[in-house]
């Protein structure tokens, strides 16, 4: 891979992070695939003589208001989760890297055009965007990865074109073009790879963010309906019965503080370790 | 800042019209920007199920409903007309300052906007001075201090602000200060603030005010934070600070006078854009604590089916960032006049 | 609480606060003499009133929601006033009488109550009100809930003559309902921004999606225990608060004196609260309506196994009762028997058994009707009434020891009421309680009715309801509601597991309240003790 790894850019304080980081992601991941096999109850049963009880070695987070064992709601919840932000995020690495190259490869009245369309986006705060189309259209979770990959993908092709639009200008991709080589070609195997780092990172946290803004969505209401055991959900219904028994909040709260965390650490740690040196009007903190 | 630019007989000219210029053309564009958002808005609108009408008439059957009673009371507000028709109207409306009349309420939009987004601004100015103020500061404490204990603490407390969403935070809050210990009042407008004389009301909205704009600032704190850090340790590094600092210049100067001032370009970018998360955040927030903002006016708007106060608020909330982007696109053309050229 | 219905109201005395109080269960226990009554009784204060959202309507004819009612109840009043035990008292009309046992009513005013601009409230503002209630366009909620009116007449300036279509013993009970308020037939142009009653309580502020702050009217018509007007108290504020845990936190706090909605979450820790009386009644159920003429059908609901009643009553046979009232809303409530009148009502049928949880003869009536285990349904329902989603729920897991997999599709509350009600094969449905007999019965179930939420088209049951609404002598007409009440539970077309208990909370300091049935609240009784 392009924008060689050198692991002894690291500090270590970063070479934590980055291996914190990515135990928890996947564990994440594989709790998202395999979890339904490994959760110790069905997530809808409902033990009408367990309800809303704390931690035992029968329910090892306790129940909900319903009686159902926290746990596995929320192992289950990590594929609900997981799906929606990283499906988003994959949408919006994949549009926003496609329209961010053609943008910087092509110029001219595409780019303008794309870059103006890009800012009436961006103009939008995006949760608030988000809980009104929502709130208008619906919610489930396909309506929640459009709307997410929708407001995600011009934030990416800003990033991928200020990056990309160094390297096009490049003499080797000129050649390669004088060359005769085909668009796709040039595009593909001779720019795109200096961008991986780039993308990747931006692509990280994107995915921390999407998972926030999911479960701020769930909380408010406009989640995955129920019986779904998302996170934000879990931790809404559970909000009413926080007085007797905190830990149908905590449980999913926690889950998703350590989920974000784990991302963000792990772009973090990609970061440093593919990139030269951060651009200064991109990077971490785009929205 | 200004370049004099000076025509043949050697007489400055034009020493305005660059900055004018550039001026008016990002006005130009934040107005159009804002007018192809009112229309993306109207756009979603249509495709919204179910309108003011039937909510007008829920819960009764649609079979006990007389049809012409229904055609007649969507006519009254004006939902039978196509699409461009209700859009005119809107847009027409607005640049009389007229936003309509709500569809439940019968009373016009614009005043109960209005004083709901000053509601609303109550919380967000102060926890955006707050983001600003502790942002910087902390971003500017933890490059100085790259790599000691002290930057990895302040590093991990933005790690964590950063992952932990708004209406938890804002939850927590609540029950903690609210709920259970009726420091804070868990429910805003239940308070009868008539009742108070000046130094009460200040002292209220102090204490009441404190936990929300806390909760919407946390997040943003860390952005900021860590962009100006970034940047900061990066301007660190570059050779004109080394060769300053060789020359003798005092560290102090160095650092505010330059490094600071060029590594505040990129944060104010950041800081326009988590204006916008200030708004978000301002959303969960206000429902989070029953407070009376323009969040929940739009929150409600939607579930009532309240088409001219969704348009209103959405519009209002849109333009206040597109505001923020403004000024943060100027204030860094002001400091940066090299971008004001491409 | 039996009535005669072919007497005459006497000329009632002037209700007191202690006979308002009797039906439900009230704080008070015993009622002691009158004189330490109205010695207890203290003028003055604010009373603040906390709703679940903002008063949106101040016009009565118009309004939607149950939010509005405290302040349109307290600025308009009605010709009567629904009392706790569902008997109409006096508020406009001081007595009324019908000599054709119910088919031409006459209503004599009070002379001396009065509009809040001063003018006297005439027969030819209650005529204009009702005509005005009575048009479709003007108030499609209303039209068709203040009784089969013909015509209205002002016979003189307080004597007013109303003409039934029908004979109907009940309608002096209807027009102390939602809609039939008396406006000023002079300033109704203004009704939406200033509002002209004859109420306890002027407006003083509204600020539309927020507070509402009534003051009392010094020239009420009616008088308190101490002989002079009503309201004891001065002002009225009323408040909404979204979320409950804060409503209850500002409850405790003092911020707020009066809750109007207890959730059954908190009950418990209200009830063990020293300074908050809890106040409670039935009010309303929570239906599974199994509708015979669903306007859409998803793929694999299997929604027409709904119309074999053998597949409605082995639903039915499978809930276990007890426990989904513990389930859905903590146990506040009372068994039901799949019909919408509670045994406690007047004219309840006490022999009317629930029937029984019994998982085999749910099985075998899914065999006899050809269902093979596993087969699916889907129950749609809502998360944005207190109950409904949690009730879903536990019907889904109830019913896989039948062999049934009932597939729960949640959706937000606005998108229920436009795509779900009246219209999904299964779905769950909650209503409160309704004034009248009629009323409770007679639009849910009748062929067409507006409130017909399983479609339901029985050609016998709509007969017996007919002639019930019309039959002036209670035991007959008891005896024809209740035919209908079994004729209802064993069609099985809406499973009702449950009554609902509706429960308000309040200060300590509070008196002269309590939960109505219909979950209105008077608040022109109240008082602030020292």
């Amino acid at each position: 891979m392009m924008g060689s790894a050198k692991w002894s850019r690291l500090t270590s304080r970063q070479a934590f992070g980055l291996a914190f980081g990515s135990i928890i992601i996947t564990g994440l991941i594989f709790l998202a695939i395999f979890g339904r096999w490994l959760i110790p109850y069905d997530v809808e049963a409902m033990h009408f003589d367990h309800l809303k009880e704390f931690p035992s070695s029968e329910f090892l987070l306790g129940t909900d208001r319903f009686g159902r064992d926290v746990l596995s709601r929320l192992i289950l919840g990590t594929s609900t989760t997981m799906l929606i932000a990283g499906a988003s995020t994959a949408l919006a690495t994949i549009f926003g890297t496609i329209i961010g190259l053609s943008s910087a490869f092509y110029g001219g009245i595409f780019d303008k055009i794309a870059m103006r369309v890009i800012d009436v986006i961006i103009a939008f705060p995006t949760l608030v965007f988000a809980m009104f189309v929502i709130g208008v259209l619906g919610s489930g979770i396909f309506n929640g990865i459009i709307v997410i990959s929708l407001l995600f993908t011009p934030s990416i092709a800003r990033v991928v074109r200020s990056a990309a639009i160094s390297i096009v200008v490049l003499d080797y991709v000129n050649v390669a073009r004088m060359r005769g080589e085909r668009t796709l070609y040039i595009l593909f195997y001779e720019v795109a790879p200096n961008l991986y780092p780039t993308i990747l990172v931006e692509a990280s946290i994107r995915f921390g963010m999407a998972i926030l803004v999911t479960a701020g969505l769930s909380y408010i209401g406009l989640g995955p309906p129920p019986p779904a055991p998302d996170w934000g959900t879990m931790a809404s219904e559970g909000r009413s019965i926080m007085f007797s028994n905190p830990w149908p909040v905590f449980a999913p709260s926690i889950a998703i503080v350590l989920a974000v965390i784990g991302v963000n650490l792990l772009g973090d740690g990609i970061g440093a370790l593919l990139v030269a040196k951060p651009s200064r009007a991109s990077g971490s903190n785009v929205k | 800042m200004r370049t004099k630019r000076l025509d043949a007989n050697g007489l400055s000219v034009g020493v305005v019209t660059g900055f004018t210029l550039f001026l008016l053309k990002r006005v130009v564009g934040s107005i159009l920007v804002l007018v192809a958002i009112s229309m993306i808005l109207m756009g979603i609108i249509q495709f919204m199920p179910g309108d003011a009408v039937d909510m007008l008439l829920r819960g009764i059957s649609p079979d006990a409903v007389n049809p012409e009673v229904r055609e007649a009371l969507r006519r009254d507000l004006g939902l039978d007309l196509p699409v461009w028709h209700q859009y005119w109207n809107w847009i027409s409306g607005l640049a009389q300052g007229d936003f309509g009349q709500s569809y439940t309420l019968k009373v016009p939009v614009g005043p109960i906007i209005f004083s709901r987004l000053a509601s609303s601004l109550i919380l967000a100015v102060p926890a955006i001075i707050f983001m600003i103020v502790l942002g910087i500061g902390l971003g500017v404490l933890a490059a100085l201090s790259a790599n000691s204990p002290l930057d990895g603490a302040i590093q991990l407390i933005s790690l964590v602000a950063i992952a932990m969403p708004a209406f938890l935070v804002g939850s927590l809050f609540l029950y903690v200060f609210a709920v259970k210990l009726h420091w804070i009042p868990a429910a805003f407008n239940a308070v009868d603030i008539s009742l108070f004389n000046t130094w009460e009301t200040i002292t209220f909205f102090f204490t009441a005010l404190i936990f929300p704009c806390l909760t919407i600032a946390a997040e943003t704190v860390a952005h900021v934070l860590r962009q100006t850090r970034a940047s900061m340790v990066e301007e660190m590094k570059l050779n004109y600070v080394r060769a300053a600092l060789l020359r003798g210049l005092p560290q102090g100067y160095v650092i505010f006078n330059h490094v600071l001032r060029n590594a505040l370009l990129p944060a104010i970018t950041v800081i326009a854009i988590n204006v916008g998360y200030v708004l978000g955040g301002v959303i969960v927030v206000e429902f989070v604590f029953s407070y009376p903002g323009i969040g929940n006016l739009m929150l409600t708007a939607i579930l009532t089916r309240d088409i001219p106060t969704m348009l209103g608020t959405m519009l209002v909330i849109s333009a206040g960032y597109v505001l923020a982007n403004f000024v943060a696109d100027i204030l860094y053309s002001i400091l940066n006049p090299r971008i004001r050229l491409s | 609480m039996k009535h005669n219905w072919n007497i005459p109201f006497s000329r009632r005395k002037l209700m007191t606060g202690a006979s308002a109080a009797l039906a439900t269960t009230a704080i008070y226990g015993t009622l002691g003499p009158k004189k330490a009554w109205a010695q207890s009784i203290q003028r003055g204060g604010t009373i603040t009133l906390s709703v679940p959202g903002p008063v949106s309507d101040l016009d009565p004819h118009k309004v939607v929601s149950h939010e509005s009612y405290p302040a349109t109840f307290h600025i308009y009043s009605a010709l009567t006033r629904i009392g706790s035990d569902f008997n109409a008292e006096p508020e406009l009309a001081e007595s009324w009488s019908t000599n054709d046992g119910g088919k031409t009513w006459i209503f004599k005013l009070f002379e001396n109550a009065k509009f809040h601009n001063g003018r006297a409230v005439t027969a030819e503002d209650v005529k204009f009100s009702l005509e005005r209630v009575l048009d479709e366009k003007i108030s499609p909620r209303g039209f068709s809930s203040i009784g089969p009116i013909k015509s209205v007449s002002a016979k003189d300036r307080y004597t007013v003559e109303i003409e039934l279509t029908t004979t109907y013993v009940d309608l002096p009970v209807d027009l102390g309902g939602i809609y039939p308020r008396i406006v000023d037939r002079e300033t109704v142009d203004q009704i939406a921004t200033v509002p002209n009653g004859s109420g306890p309580f002027k407006l003083a502020s509204w600020e539309p999606t927020g507070n509402t702050v009534l003051t009392a009217n010094k020239e009420y018509h009616i008088n308190g225990e101490d002989g002079r007007p009503l309201p004891y108290i001065d002002s009225l504020r009323i408040v909404p608060i979204k979320e409950p845990s804060s409503e209850f936190a500002a409850l405790q706090s003092g911020a707020i004196d009066v809750m109007l909605q207890l959730p059954f979450d908190i009950i418990p820790e209200a009830q063990n609260n020293a300074s908050i009386n809890v106040s409670a009644t039935a009010s309303g159920y929570h239906s599974i309506s199994l509708h015979q003429k669903p306007t859409f059908s998803l793929p694999n609901d299997n929604a027409h196994l709904l119309k074999d009643i053998r597949v409605r009553q082995a639903i039915a046979h499978a809930i276990n009762r007890p426990a989904l009232l513990k389930l859905a809303i903590g146990g506040f409530g009372t068994v039901g028997n799949d019909q919408p009148i509670p045994p406690s009502h007047v004219y309840g049928h006490t022999g009317l058994e629930p029937r029984s949880f019994d998982i085999e003869k749910g099985k075998q009536l899914l065999a006899e009707a050809g269902v093979e285990p596993g087969t699916r349904l889907i129950l749609h329902t809502t998360a944005g009434r207190p109950g409904l989603l949690e009730h879903g729920l536990a019907v889904r897991e109830m019913a896989k020891a039948i062999g049934l997999d009932i597939a729960v599709d949640a959706i937000d509350i606005s998108r229920y009421w436009t795509d779900i009600e009246y219209r999904a094969p299964m779905y769950m449905d909650n209503w409160g309680a309704r004034q009248t007999i009629n009323a409770s019965i007679k639009p849910f179930y009748e062929t067409g009715g507006g409130n017909n939420t399983a479609g339901y088209s029985d050609p016998v049951l709509d007969a017996v309801l007919n002639q019930a609404e019309s039959e002036p002598d209670f035991s007959s007409r008891k005896a024809l509601y209740n035919q209908a009440m079994e004729m209802i539970s064993e069609s099985a077309v809406t499973i009702i597991p449950y009554f609902k208990g509706y429960y308000i909370a309040m200060n300590k300091s509070v008196g002269g309240v309590s939960a109505h049935p219909m979950t209105y609240m008077w608040l022109d009784r109240a008082h602030k003790k020292a």
